[in-house]
């Protein structure tokens, strides 16, 4: 009776040394290559928009690419801040002593998918900000392991992300 | 043998390949990320040196004397060092550690580059007397001298150096049969040019009326003798730019703004009244688009008459000097065949895609190209025995390179784990004083409904869509960058050039603030705008010179283009056409 105890309890043992801890640690790996991935891919698609001054519907379609073929799906969001220099100049105008503030106009990923899918492409100015999130909306097998073992609760966490922001340096050309 | 056994042999060989292969893709992981942070940090250097450089050249009124221009390429570099070293999170300790890895950076300018890399410079002294050993030689990093954008070319068994620039002007040197001969100026379509009126200096460029003008800008005066007066005024005077100055006008006195006062001509008045009558038309008005245009008639009219017959196949290798390309069509990276490059026949040079500026591209490329090969092969570093070789630069990057000033930066042999680093980074820009590009020409409009006024891209949709927008003058987009006042070392007040008091000129949204909805420059140098699907490639024709609103947008933009680069510094080209005795 006391020994097959044992050896129930050493089989469940020997299959989560066994099966279990390899498969989440590899797992786990697994999602910190994705994660690697979408990180350069991300860096490089900001990059790309930073120092050529436009935003391509081919960039964006090759980035998603890149990004997907990690397996995952992912939620992307863009962020434009464009930058006007008007009401600064106003104010200079009015009072030379003083600078005024510079403000921004903001497109976010819907404004900027429906103009990437009129025009093909967005022109971007020397100021401007672009910015790029990237999670990923799907449960990996790491994040259904450890919701399994460690009762994490919560599905709406992610596992990967990748974001990058910058000033883009130069004024894109318009075609 | 017992299952504990297998279980423990199996423990024995998986953990210690685990470990291995999680230490190891640590190890991958930490290079990408150090790879992609080095590569943001070459990007953002090589921006902040050229912001540095766009600063100094704007702010430095002798910008356009060469030892000026060294001092603000060096500042510049430095810029690029510090930046580098701080966004390296503090990787060298000094400038001289960093400079191990950049095996060389690269301004492109108005009519040639500078390479800043090492070079060889001192021998070792032994027994204090210079010891002439190859195996001693003392590298040094600075500025090689300055490459001008060259090309040579093989004519009737003599040979020709044409020298080219960002934009459309030329240098010429040769001997055409009367010994050697120096001539500058800008290449343009000459049979355009109709209608010389050389009184009342007025002429027709391609259907565009280029008469005299009458410039104007605001100045923030300071009042009164004092140095140190914050009594500051905006007033607003016409000028003209004589002898690469601003000349403004006081009721017939003639001042230059200078310390922020108004430093009146004395015995100068005279010639500059002089240079009135002999060009211009005696009143007080700019008459640069109209010499711009006569001028560059006559010079590419000598130029076709003399080099037209030259094909690529004229083109001197640039690695001996000696043997002409002849019928390799490798060599320069646009093959423009047989086609006559200074034959301006169907290739006005002015536009984009004609065979001349292709060539010019191609040639300013090939030169950058064999300069940089020599430089990084011959790049020393005492850090890394790193095999320093030109990578492969996008054809986006060239188009850049070959039309606007800009740095390439090249970052190579810095270890980062499990490889070494190996980018370059190629930033370009339009707003500084060296070039007068296609798309640094603003128009400014006043909205009649509201007498608000705006400044617009020659190309903006609004131009030609509102109908309260009436086009009234254009100027270069550094004239609506805010100046600064300084007294001592405080910024003190800031003004803009263009700009009628008390309101201030706005840039528009749809196409300065946001960039976007622009027609090609090109197109409206061609004469007629059209808007492309994107998806098929089809375009439709949305306003040509059949369009008044159109023309009259084209008139000022034509105008504004040829005075501003005939005003800009390299157009003493006069001084420069010499024949040889």
């Amino acid at each position: 009776m006391g020994d097959s105890l044992i050896t129930i309890v050493a089989i469940a043992l020997a299959a989560i040394l066994m099966f279990i801890f390899p498969l989440m640690s590899l797992s786990e790996r697994n999602d910190d290559i994705s994660q690697l991935a979408v990180q350069t891919a991300t860096t490089e698609f900001v990059d790309k928009v930073k120092t050529t001054g436009k935003l391509t519907l081919d960039d964006y379609q090759q980035y998603i690419n890149t990004i997907t073929a990690t397996g995952n799906s992912f939620q992307v969001e863009l962020q434009i801040q464009q930058l006007d220099e008007n009401p600064g100049s106003k104010t200079t105008q009015a009072e030379q002593t003083k600078i005024g503030e510079n403000v921004y106009y903001n497109k976010y990923t819907s404004q900027i998918e429906t103009d990437l899918a009129k025009n093909g492409r967005i022109t971007l100015k020397e100021g401007d900000i672009f910015a790029t999130t990237v999670k990923n909306t799907n449960l990996t097998i790491a994040q259904i392991l450890r919701n399994f073992f460690f009762m994490v609760s919560g599905n709406d966490q992610y596992e990967i992300m990748g974001q990058d922001a910058g000033v883009v340096a130069v004024n894109g050309s318009p075609r | 043998m017992k299952l504990q056994h297998l279980a423990i042999i199996f423990v024995i060989i998986v953990l210690p390949i685990t470990l291995i292969m999680s230490q190891y893709i640590q190890g991958q992981m930490e290079t990408i990320r150090l790879q992609a942070s080095y590569q943001k940090a070459l990007n953002t250097a090589t921006h902040d040196a050229l912001t540095a450089f766009q600063v100094n050249s704007i702010n430095n009124g002798y910008s356009t004397i060469s030892d000026s221009k060294i001092r603000d390429v060096e500042a510049s570099i430095n810029t690029f060092y510090t930046s580098l070293n701080t966004l390296m999170n503090n990787y060298a300790s000094d400038r001289s550690v960093l400079e191990n890895f950049i095996p060389a950076v690269v301004f492109t300018l108005y009519d040639g580059y500078y390479i800043n890399s090492s070079y060889e410079n001192t021998y070792e002294e032994v027994n204090k007397q210079v010891s002439i050993n190859e195996g001693n030689k003392k590298f040094q990093e600075g500025l090689h001298p300055y490459i001008y954008y060259s090309c040579k070319y093989n004519l009737n068994g003599k040979t020709i150096i044409v020298n080219y620039t960002l934009d459309n002007a030329i240098t010429v040197f040769g001997d055409f049969g009367e010994g050697y001969e120096t001539r500058s100026g800008y290449f343009i379509d000459y049979k355009k040019v109709t209608n010389v009126n050389e009184g009342a200096k007025t002429l027709t460029y391609d259907g565009v009326q280029i008469g005299p003008e009458t410039l104007s800008e605001q100045l923030l005066i300071q009042q009164g003798d004092d140095a140190y007066s914050t009594d500051f005024k905006l007033e607003e005077y016409n000028y003209i730019i004589y002898d690469g100055q601003k000349i403004y006008d006081d009721g017939g006195k003639y001042f230059i703004y200078d310390n922020y006062k108004k430093r009146y001509l004395e015995s100068a008045t005279k010639d500059v009244e002089k240079y009135l009558a002999e060009k211009s038309t005696g009143n007080f008005e700019s008459s640069s688009a109209f010499n711009y245009y006569y001028e560059a008639a006559e010079f590419s009219k000598w130029v076709e008459d003399k080099l037209g017959r030259i094909t690529q196949k004229n083109v001197i290798k640039m690695e001996d000097g000696i043997t002409p390309i002849g019928d390799d069509t490798e060599y320069l990276s646009v093959n423009t065949g047989n086609e006559h490059i200074f034959d301006i026949s169907n290739n006005d040079p002015l536009v984009y895609g004609s065979t001349f500026n292709s060539h010019r591209m191609a040639v300013i490329r090939k030169s950058i190209e064999t300069n940089l090969l020599t430089a990084l092969a011959n790049f020393q570093s005492d850090l890394s025995a790193y095999e320093f070789t030109l990578p492969v630069i996008d054809e986006e990057n060239w188009y850049e390179i070959t039309n606007k000033v800009s740095i390439i930066s090249f970052m190579q042999g810095l270890p980062i784990g499990m490889k070494q680093f190996n980018g370059y980074s190629v930033i370009s820009n339009t707003r500084n004083g060296e070039v007068i590009g296609k798309e640094n020409i603003y128009i400014i409009t006043n909205n009649l409904s509201t007498g608000e006024r705006e400044y617009h891209l020659a190309g903006c949709n609004k131009l030609y869509e509102d109908s309260n927008l009436k086009p009234e003058s254009a100027y270069q987009n550094m004239s609506f960058l805010r100046q600064t006042v300084k007294i001592g070392e405080e910024p003190m007040a800031y003004f803009y050039l263009q700009g009628k008091n008390p309101i201030p000129i706005t840039a528009c949204y749809s196409c300065v603030v946001s960039a976007n909805s622009t027609y090609p420059e090109d197109e409206i140098i061609e004469g007629k705008i059209t808007k492309m699907d994107w998806k098929s490639g089809n375009k439709t024709i949305i306003a040509d010179t059949s369009n008044s609103k159109f023309s009259e947008v084209r008139k000022l933009y034509m105008t504004a283009l040829a005075r501003e680069r005939y005003d800009a510094y390299q157009v003493n080209m006069e001084s420069m056409n010499v024949k040889a005795n």
